[in-house]
């Protein structure tokens, strides 16, 4: 189904940032302004400012100027309500409250419990970073070279959301979001997934580690990353005390396979001494992550933890 | 040296030769596996000078991290190397990860040969 398909894959990751930014804006009496909306969701003030129309022109969120600060939060029209909880998956579940209807009993298109949690397929949004140089493979030990970490330089521009404010859109416009053949679309058809702006499932270890280690290999690759993922024992809470922490690391393209375990080598040596046990990834370019269908791959994306 | 450990040291001894065949004939995955293979061998041969006898990769390599890369009894690079050598033999597999390079597997035989004459100058220094 649509784990296979890279179609729907490329939808999912398309509008995992329309997610999280639902997610974000899941909680009661949550109103935030757009740089932190962006902040949260991980992406460019670009595409949050992009998403964020959408949903006001949806009804899904409202836009409240105050001076000179544009503010968002969830509508709170009951369709919005059964909207955002049914798209923002776990973390309106876990937050629910009575006013928040279940879209489980409200909707027929709720997911079933019985499937599979899903991750999107690419968890970094694309930021500006540029890729550090690369390291040539070395053989000696004394030789062992780092590339260089570049910096960041995301912009951050300011907030041009430039729709009119949409506080009681019509239930017509979020239907027609839903009844249109877009990412959200299939989103509410889907079983309830992670937020890949924070790891929701997975033991405690494993996740800290995870994101130890996509923090210290995010510099390094830059644009490149296109995610980070927990699998095996740690993302399905089956873990023993020694066992391994497994990642994905999904790039643009792999070419070289030694050289991405050199880039890595050390950030995953010095978290497996740290913590005593071992802690191993494999390099997936993002074409097989999103497409293959073969080997092993189909049920790591099933299983894991968006980091 | 102790028997068990020459044994080790032996089989690893073997494995390499393996290794540098394969990837002509076999190709870089098949030699990426016994790079892997042997990368673990060398690591018990290490721990059985200290009486340890770990089972299974990950405990060898938390083990070998534990005894020789914290402690410096050896280059923290090999340690380093041990995981990469598994997560090559991982990939190798071909189940998950991108295809494996002959480059990449060249290198790995590069190293656990690197790192075989150091396990031996160590063991006949210590043993």
């Amino acid at each position: 189904m649509f784990e296979n398909t890279a179609a729907t894959d490329l939808a999912m990751g398309r509008s995992s940032v329309r997610r999280r930014i639902l997610t974000v804006l899941a909680l009661p009496d949550t109103r935030l302004h757009l740089r932190e909306i962006q902040r949260r969701a991980g992406t460019s003030p670009g595409t949050a400012s992009r998403e964020l129309g959408r949903l006001v022109s949806g009804g899904l969120i409202e836009r409240e100027a105050e001076g000179n600060q544009v503010y968002f939060r969830g509508a709170t029209t009951p369709l919005a309500m059964m909207l955002r909880s049914l798209l923002s998956g776990p973390v309106a579940t876990r937050f629910d409250t009575p006013s928040q209807p279940h879209s489980k009993a409200a909707s027929p298109t709720a997911p079933t419990p019985s499937r599979p949690k899903r991750t999107a397929p690419v968890a970094f949004a694309r930021t500006t970073r540029r890729a550090a140089a690369t390291a040539p493979a070395t053989t000696g030990p004394a030789r062992a070279t780092r590339p260089a970490a570049a910096t960041a330089s995301a912009t951050t521009g300011p907030a041009r959301a430039t729709r009119p404010a949409a506080a009681t859109a019509p239930a017509t416009a979020a239907l027609a979001m839903l009844a249109e053949p877009s990412p959200i679309a299939a989103i509410a058809q889907l079983p309830a997934v992670a937020a890949p702006a924070a790891a929701t499932a997975g033991d405690d270890l494993g996740v800290r580690i995870a994101v130890r280690f996509a923090e210290r290999i995010r510099p390094i690759y830059g644009e490149r990353l296109r995610g980070v993922y927990l699998y095996g024992a740690r993302a399905h809470g089956e873990a023993r005390a020694h066992s391994n922490v497994e990642i994905v690391v999904v790039l643009d393209r792999v070419d070289r396979y030694g050289d991405e375990l050199e880039r890595t080598g050390s950030t995953c040596a010095d978290l497996s001494l740290a913590h005593d046990l071992v802690v191993s990834r494999v390099f997936v370019s993002e074409s097989a992550w999103l497409s293959r269908s073969d080997g092993q791959l189909p049920a790591i994306r099933k299983e894991a933890v968006a980091i | 040296m102790m028997p068990r450990s020459a044994q080790l040291l032996e089989d690893a001894n073997r494995m390499i030769v393996s290794a540098r065949g394969e990837l002509e004939a076999e190709g870089a995955a098949v030699a990426a596996q016994s790079v892997s293979a042997a990368m673990l061998s060398l690591a018990q041969a290490c721990l059985d000078l200290d009486g340890l006898a770990p089972a299974g990769a990950p405990a060898i390599c938390i083990a070998y991290g534990e005894q020789f890369a914290r402690t410096r009894r050896l280059y923290s690079a090999y340690h380093r190397w041990l995981l990469d050598s598994a997560d090559l033999g991982r990939a190798a597999s071909g189940q998950i990860a991108a295809p494996i390079d002959a480059d990449s597997a060249a290198t790995a035989v590069e190293r656990v040969e690197i790192f075989r004459d150091a396990v031996d100058r160590f063991l006949e220094k210590n043993g």
